[in-house]
Order: C-alpha cells, then structure tokens, then sequence
C-alpha cells in the first residue's frame, strides 16, 4: 500500500500526489537511518527510562 | 524615572516594591505601547481591558501597606497564546481554535500570578507552535521591531517582538525545537528553554510531549533568572514534571566567569555560520576570556541523526495530538503546518519506541563528548542574519534558508538540554544576533550566570528596538 492509500484508507485523509511523494522520501529516509542506529546500538534491556534515570544523576551539577 | 522602556524587568520589579515607580503607571504605559505599537508588530492576540489597572493599582494600595504578593508585584508581563487562560479566548495561533474559551488556567500563569505578575494579554505566535520565523497564514506575520519587514523568529513570535519593543517586560514562551530560542536571538532578547520537565506543562498546548519545554524570554538573563524561579518546580497537574527543588537561580549570579570551561564545537554548528556571525560570535568568546574563562575545542556527536530522532519523535506526538483534526478540519490548517504532522502518521510504532529508548544513550555521549571537560558548551543560536520574510516565504529558497535557521537549535530539544540564547551585537543588515550556552541536565543557575556575567560587560540586552522609540 503506498502513502497516498494508506493515509486515504487507513487514516481517512486526502493527500495530493506531490505531498504523498515528499511524506514518503522523508519518512523512508528518517526511518532508515533510525533502524540502523536501533539495530547498532540498542540492547534488549534499553527503554525511555534510561533518559530519566541520566537526568537524575546529572541533577547533582545544577549550580 | 520617565523612560520606562529603559528598565530591565527586574528593575521595573525592584523600583515598584521600593516605591520609586508605581505599578499602575508602569502597566498604563504597556498598555499605551501595546495597543499602539502592539498592531504595527502584529505580535497580540489579544490586550485585557483597563480592568487590570485596576489590579495595577490594588498592587500599590499593598505596596504602601508593607505587603509585596511576590518577587514579580505588580509588574505587567504577557505571554504566547499558547497558554490556558480559564474563561478567555485562547487560539494557539490557528482557525481550528480560534472560538476556544478555556476552563482552566495554566500552572505557570497562576505561578506568575501569585508571583504578583499583573496578565496584560496573549501574544501572537505560529500555528499551533509550528515555524521557526513565526509564520502564521491565518492571522498574519508577527514583524522584527528591528526591521518590520523581517521575521521575529518563532514560535513565540509575538513574546520576542513585543519583549524587544519593550511593550512589556517579559513574556513565557515555549520551545520544541528552538520556539524559544529563535524570537530571543531574532529579536535581541534573552531566552532561556530550561531542561526538559523543570517547569510545568500542565494548561499548555503540547506540539510533541517529549520536547516541549516552558521558559522565558526578557531583555537580561537575571530576568529569566526570576522567572524561572517563580514557575519551576512540581507541580500535580503535570506528573512529568521534576520535583527537585528550585534552586534561587537569582542569588546563584555572582557576576563570575573566571575559571568557567567553554566548550566551542569543531563541527556540525558551524556549517551554515556566515562571517559577520561568525565575528560576533568571536567577539562573545573573547568576552568569557576577558573575564577569566577558558575556551576549549570539543568534538560534536552526529548531530542528523539526533535531528532526526527529533523530528520523527514530534512529528508522530504531533500527529497523534491533531489527528482528529487532521480527519475532520483538514482544510483549516496551513500547508506548512500540515505538511510537518502528517508524516507523523506514517512511521513505525517500533522507530518511535526505539528514538525514545535510544535517548538516555545519545545524550551520554552529547555530554560526554561536549562537556566531559567543559561547564558549558557555546553555540550559534542562528547561523545566519535574520532574515526577511519574504526569504523565508516566497524567496529563492525558502527551504534553506529554514534550515539554516534551525540548524543549531532543534537538536537539543531531543537531548533535553537546557539552553540560552545570548544577545551578542548586531550583524551588518542592523539586525541581533546571539550565541547559545547549552549545558547539562538541570544547570540552569550555570547557564544564567554564564549568561548574566556576559551581559554584565556587554550592552545588546539592554537595547531597545527602533520599533519602540
């Protein structure tokens, strides 16, 4: 299913040809680069708590 | 004391609670300047009625009385129209709210208010927080008190204008991607986008929930440094929000740089960085050294790849948020407005999960590889002069002249970072310029002190935009 499609089908929105075509590259491509560094870097274990967890320990240098 | 346009808003503040100048006559002086310069800036969405006189002179009656309600008694502020007001018009810059009367109050105008900050209006601001120049299609583009055919930078377009202008003393903005940020360093005020979750969200519109970020913009850092003090801290309606404690960022300005470590990056920021910015930038750095500050070259991480997480991760919270609307009210949106959510409805589950996993880890390396042996890191705010609106809309290539604009700013939103933007003169087109001081999690005393001993040998804070004489 192309963009077009799927935001009509899926999403019920109406996108023009050119907007369909500029969504995808830049999603395709975003997406991409974010896999890549998923697939390198993450471990099994890592989750969004993690970033609370630094902002936690770093609170010690405020002033 | 005639000129009130001359005083910092800390000093408007500290002159009312002594006596020397009365609140009602500083608040009828805003109010003259909004209603008259307010409409040739177009940065007001809307002025309260005399009625806040009334409360002006209440402020007084206590004064003499020995009873000050706060640090900020009965000085006139206004902020973005970003911000839940119980019982008024609020529109967040678009059609689709543009009847909206809201129930409640946001945390941080209530704060303000116990603070003793007297509520003049909301200001103009980009569709739904959308736009780094402060383009609205819908009510038209907020204008540079420096130049009123240029952009004010955005989102919190009107807070920078009418902060420059001087029609009032400080104003709150909100930041995602550099909204903040962009108007403080456009329009030569200082801007402050505190880490993310110090301040409350609790009555704000969100654009996306794991960047936006509450701060002020007024003319000097010890400004912000009050400000900040008066809406920091945790808060019930909004369990994101930090509870460790407020530090008196105020107290923390010492007006030291000596022996301060400034990180200065070897790439990435400097990309887009045209010469005369390039020497204010050089100028402000010879400042920190005159003060005793030691500068230092640090590598900079892949600063695309954390753009991007940014990006994706607003543009799916973004379209989540409006997807009603999308479905519904399509029409009522702006193209450019649009056409940054709607993406958002294509990604995988899966990226947005691991952009957000990913983040503890490229933060750590953000600081480790900027600020391991450094205390703050020194940036560009905007790359290029401010430019007119025209560039950024109808001009050669609007596209790039955006990316440029954002090029510094959007990233640290991702990291969470607090970040300052810093008046640092005036490039050759008369505009403002401003460096940025990013530093880690919760340091804002340091960014505000840093910020605050710059401006204590420098004057570009205290300039008043042409728009205002």
């Amino acid at each position: 299913m192309d963009v077009k499609q799927y935001l009509r089908e899926v999403q019920a929105i109406e996108v023009d040809d050119a907007s369909a075509k500029q969504y995808d590259a830049m999603v395709s491509a975003i997406n991409a680069q974010i896999l890549e560094a998923a697939e390198s870097r993450l471990e099994f274990d890592d989750e969004p708590s993690h970033y609370l967890r630094l902002l936690r320990d770093e609170r010690r240098n405020d002033g | 004391m005639a000129d009130f346009t001359r005083l910092s808003m800390t000093e408007a503040a500290d002159a009312i609670a002594s006596g020397e100048v009365r609140s009602v006559d500083l608040t009828q002086s805003c109010l003259e300047r909004l209603r008259s310069l307010g409409p040739k800036l177009n940065c007001i969405a809307a002025i309260e009625d005399d009625s806040v006189l009334d409360e002006a002179e209440r402020c007084d009656r206590e004064r003499v009385a020995g009873k000050l309600r706060g640090p900020l008694h009965g000085v006139p502020l206004a902020h973005k129209d970003l911000f839940h007001r119980k019982g008024r018009l609020v529109q967040f810059g678009s059609l689709i709210c543009r009847d909206q009367v809201t129930k409640s109050t946001a945390t941080v105008l209530e704060r303000l208010k116990r603070a003793g900050a007297l509520n003049l209006g909301s200001l103009h601001m980009a569709e739904f927080a959308f736009s780094p120049t402060g383009y609205n299609k819908h009510y038209g583009h907020c204008r540079n008190p420096w130049d009123l055919e240029r952009v004010p930078g955005g989102s919190s377009s009107g807070s920078g204008a009418a902060v420059a202008a001087r029609l009032v003393y400080g104003s709150l903005g909100t930041d995602t991607g550099g909204s903040i940020r962009h108007p403080a360093a456009m329009c030569g005020v200082t801007g402050l986008k505190p880490t993310l979750t110090r301040v409350s969200r609790a009555g704000v519109m969100p654009l996306s929930h794991s960047l936006d970020c509450v701060g002020p913009l007024a003319p000097g850092a010890r400004d912000c440094a009050r400000l900040l003090r008066v809406i920091a801290g945790a808060d019930a309606a909004d369990a994101s929000c930090a509870s460790y404690k407020v530090p008196d960022y105020e107290a923390a300005l010492t007006g030291e740089a000596r022996g301060l470590r400034i990180a200065v990056p070897e790439s990435y920021y400097y990309e887009h960085v045209t010469d005369d910015v390039r020497a204010l930038l050089d100028d402000s750095l010879e400042a920190y050294r005159a003060l005793g500050a030691t500068i230092v070259k640090v590598p900079v991480p892949d600063m695309n790849l954390v753009n991007n997480l940014g990006q994706m991760i607003m543009g799916i919270e973004a379209a989540a948020i409006h997807e009603p609307w999308l479905r519904t009210r399509r029409d009522e949106y702006s193209e450019l407005v649009r056409s940054r959510i709607e993406p958002g409805l294509l990604y995988p589950a899966t990226r947005y999960s691991q952009a957000l996993a990913m983040r503890g880890q490229v933060v750590a390396e953000f600081l480790s590889s900027t600020l391991a042996n450094a205390d703050v890191l020194h940036l560009p705010a905007i790359s290029i002069p401010v430019p007119t609106i025209n560039e950024t809309t109808t001009g050669e290539n609007p596209a790039k002249v955006l990316g440029a604009l954002t090029h510094c700013t959007r990233g640290i939103n991702y990291l969470g970072l607090p970040a300052i933007s810093v008046p640092a003169g005036f490039t050759a087109n008369g505009m403002p310029s401003a460096f940025q001081l990013v530093g880690r999690p919760f340091s804002e005393a340091l960014l505000l002190r840093s910020a605050d001993a710059y401006q204590r040998v420098t004057d570009w804070h205290r300039r008043v935009a042409p728009a205002a004489a």
